[in-house]
């Protein structure tokens, strides 16, 4: 029995959508989809087999085009017995890695999506409430930009924090990857400025997190790295950072290099 | 005095010496917590008042502003104690380490009028105490305080020649990468890696230094090694060249192995020659680096380099054979693997086991 009936009511649906998108990135969940239309694949560890990718990965593809309005889908949360809230796994042992994170915050915007639009907030004692995600909107001009900086370091934080406030920006800092990509969920960033070896969730994984997610595609993304393995810059560019500064840094550079990915003309482009 | 009488004196006495010796050591046990929390509130005052002037003087972009304001503090930095003077550069030295530029040059101005506390710990008998002096000199004041960083290179102390090397080479000129080699050869309990860790501080500018220290016969092995180690750190695809000569001529085992990691790295198939002679050798380390060198350089399946590598799937050291059965999949030669899987050979146990970790494509084969 297919996990995925209204995918394969909405064939034709599909197929123009892959004729019309070029973008490698987004064709790739329609290729997904389109596995399951023509080849007949019928859970999500096949699909996610046959694209090599997590059955997490297809999860979250499969709730981009079900948020996207593309295809409806049956709830997520009902048909897929492994999307557990993020509260389920807080207290284990294990180091979370990328694909779990997602798979959680995927989960969560799922569940929050199969509610409708008129259910209630979620409490602040809902394991939800913490990664309700926040629609993106274009900030005024008046507005004051906000930064999320992911760094381990106290003073190397509150440097950083200084210089931009001094910009005009509001700086929200987390100490960890995980809870950095928590925030990214929760806040409207406009920019983020990650520290390459935070723990939990190196700045490499959540580079690649935050590009993979359509709402942070267009944000920039700025990280920090001592100096290591010549390959670190590459690997940070790779990833999909906009920018990357090295330890010790000039905090007048680091305003300077910032202001310029948070002009408007930069983050229309 | 009956005997009990005297008993019951001794027991008394005992008493009395171990409330005693309880008072004094609950007394010791205050003072020192008084002293500890003392110190604490002194450094949390000294924090409130200075974090924020140091933020404000590295943040600051107003060079006319900052200036004032750096003489203006450094006026009160010269009335302070020497003992919070020193506490107050640690603090300096924390933030000169996360910024440089200008941020870091005010924050060396600043720091100035204090240094003299920090050079008197240069003297001081405990090695920790020396090492945190050279650290705080070398970090705010090298410029002027460059001869007691560089005699501090010939401490008794290995943790103080490391701070001085270290904080030499983060200053990143070039005429110090020959007083750290000498320095670093000399210490047996210094790490390769740590050298060439403070080496790589230098930057790609030591290349030229390191290549002819690397090259120099007369120069002890042990330094030459560490050059090599350095020079594969930083790419020098010039150092080939000398790698392949050490290779010929030399004996010392440690800049044999170095030489062959460095080749691994910057050598292409014109260096196989040499390194082929290697694969025989009767040490095990220098095998091994062989081996793996050889499977680097060559890089072709169908090469006469693919069957000295296969033979050395056989060598009486595991280690060897694991290099060998790496290095044969780097090469993209399977069949020697199949062959060892399929005949009974002696290391076939060894092959299945390192076989998950040679890619995906092959385990399923071995299964």
């Amino acid at each position: 029995m297919s996990e995925f009936p209204q995918i394969v009511e909405k064939a034709a649906e599909l197929k123009a959508l892959a004729a019309r998108e070029s973008h490698w990135k987004r064709r790739k969940p329609i290729e997904a989809l389109l596995l399951i239309v023509d080849r007949g694949a019928e859970t999500r560890e096949e699909v996610a087999a046959a694209m090599d990718v997590s059955p997490g990965t297809v999860d979250r593809w499969l709730a981009r085009y079900a948020e996207s309005g593309i295809l409806a889908f049956a709830e997520p949360g009902a048909e897929n017995p492994e999307a557990a809230p993020v509260s389920s796994d807080a207290n284990s042992d294990a180091e979370p890695n990328l694909s779990d994170v997602i798979a959680q915050l995927d989960a969560m915007r799922a569940l929050l999506a199969s509610a409708g639009t008129d259910h209630e907030p979620a409490s602040r004692d809902s394991p939800t409430h913490q990664l309700v995600p926040v629609a993106v909107h274009e900030r005024r001009q008046d507005e004051k930009r906000v930064i999320l900086l992911g760094e381990a370091d106290d003073l190397v934080a509150s440097i950083i924090e200084a210089r931009l406030e001094k910009d005009g920006s509001t700086v929200q800092r987390a100490t960890d990857g995980v809870q950095f990509a928590a925030m990214a969920e929760e806040l409207n960033a406009d920019l983020f400025l990650i520290d390459t070896r935070l723990s939990g969730l190196d700045g490499y994984q959540i580079s690649r997190w935050l590009r993979e997610e359509p709402r942070f595609q267009s944000r920039p993304i700025v990280m920090l790295g001592w100096p290591g393995k010549e390959t670190d810059v590459v690997d940070a560019f790779a990833a999909g950072a906009d920018d990357y500064i090295l330890k010790p840094f000039s905090p007048v550079d680091l305003g300077a290099r910032v202001g310029r990915l948070l002009r408007p003309a930069r983050r229309a482009a | 005095m009956s005997q009990a009488d005297a008993l019951l004196e001794v027991l008394i006495v005992a008493i009395a010496g171990s409330l005693a010796a309880a008072v004094l050591a609950a007394a010791a046990a205050m003072t020192l917590r008084l002293r500890h929390l003392f110190h604490e509130h002194r450094e949390r005052q000294l924090k409130s008042v200075w974090i924020p002037r140091l933020l404000s003087l590295v943040v600051d972009d107003n060079a006319i502003r900052c200036d004032a304001e750096v003489g203006v503090f450094s006026r009160e930095i010269r009335v302070l104690s020497q003992t919070r003077q020193r506490a107050l550069l640690e603090l300096i030295v924390r933030f000169a380490f996360v910024v440089r530029g200008t941020a870091r040059t005010r924050l060396c101005r600043l720091a100035e009028p204090a240094l003299p506390a920090a050079r008197a710990l240069l003297g001081r008998r405990d090695p920790a105490m020396r090492a945190l002096g050279v650290h705080i000199v070398g970090r705010l004041g090298l410029d002027r305080n460059e001869k007691s960083v560089l005699r501090a290179l010939d401490d008794d102390a290995p943790l103080v020649r490391k701070t001085a090397a270290r904080a030499l080479a983060r200053a990143g000129r070039t005429d110090y990468v020959e007083p750290i080699l000498e320095t670093a050869a000399n210490l047996e309990d210094w790490d390769t890696s740590e050298v060439v860790s403070v080496l790589q501080d230098i930057g790609p500018a030591a290349q030229p230094i390191l290549r002819r220290a690397f090259s120099d016969p007369e120069r002890r092995p042990a330094a030459r090694a560490i050059c090599a180690e350095a020079l594969r750190w930083l790419n020098d695809l010039t150092a080939a060249e000398p790698a392949t000569e050490i290779l010929l001529r030399e004996n010392d085992r440690e800049l044999l192995a170095a030489s062959l990691r460095l080749l691994r790295r910057v050598g292409g198939a014109e260096h196989a020659p040499a390194v082929r002679r290697l694969c025989t050798s009767h040490d095990p380390v220098i095998r091994l680096n062989a081996v793996a060198t050889l499977a680097a350089t060559s890089g072709l399946p169908e090469s006469p380099d693919a069957d000295l590598i296969g033979v050395a799937l056989a060598d009486p050291s595991s280690w060897v054979a694991i290099r060998a059965a790496r290095g044969l999949r780097e090469i993209g030669c399977s069949t020697h693997l199949r062959r060892v899987l399929t005949v009974g050979h002696p290391r076939a146990s060894l092959v299945r086991d390192v076989w998950p970790e040679l890619g995906t494509s092959t385990t399923r084969e071995a299964a």
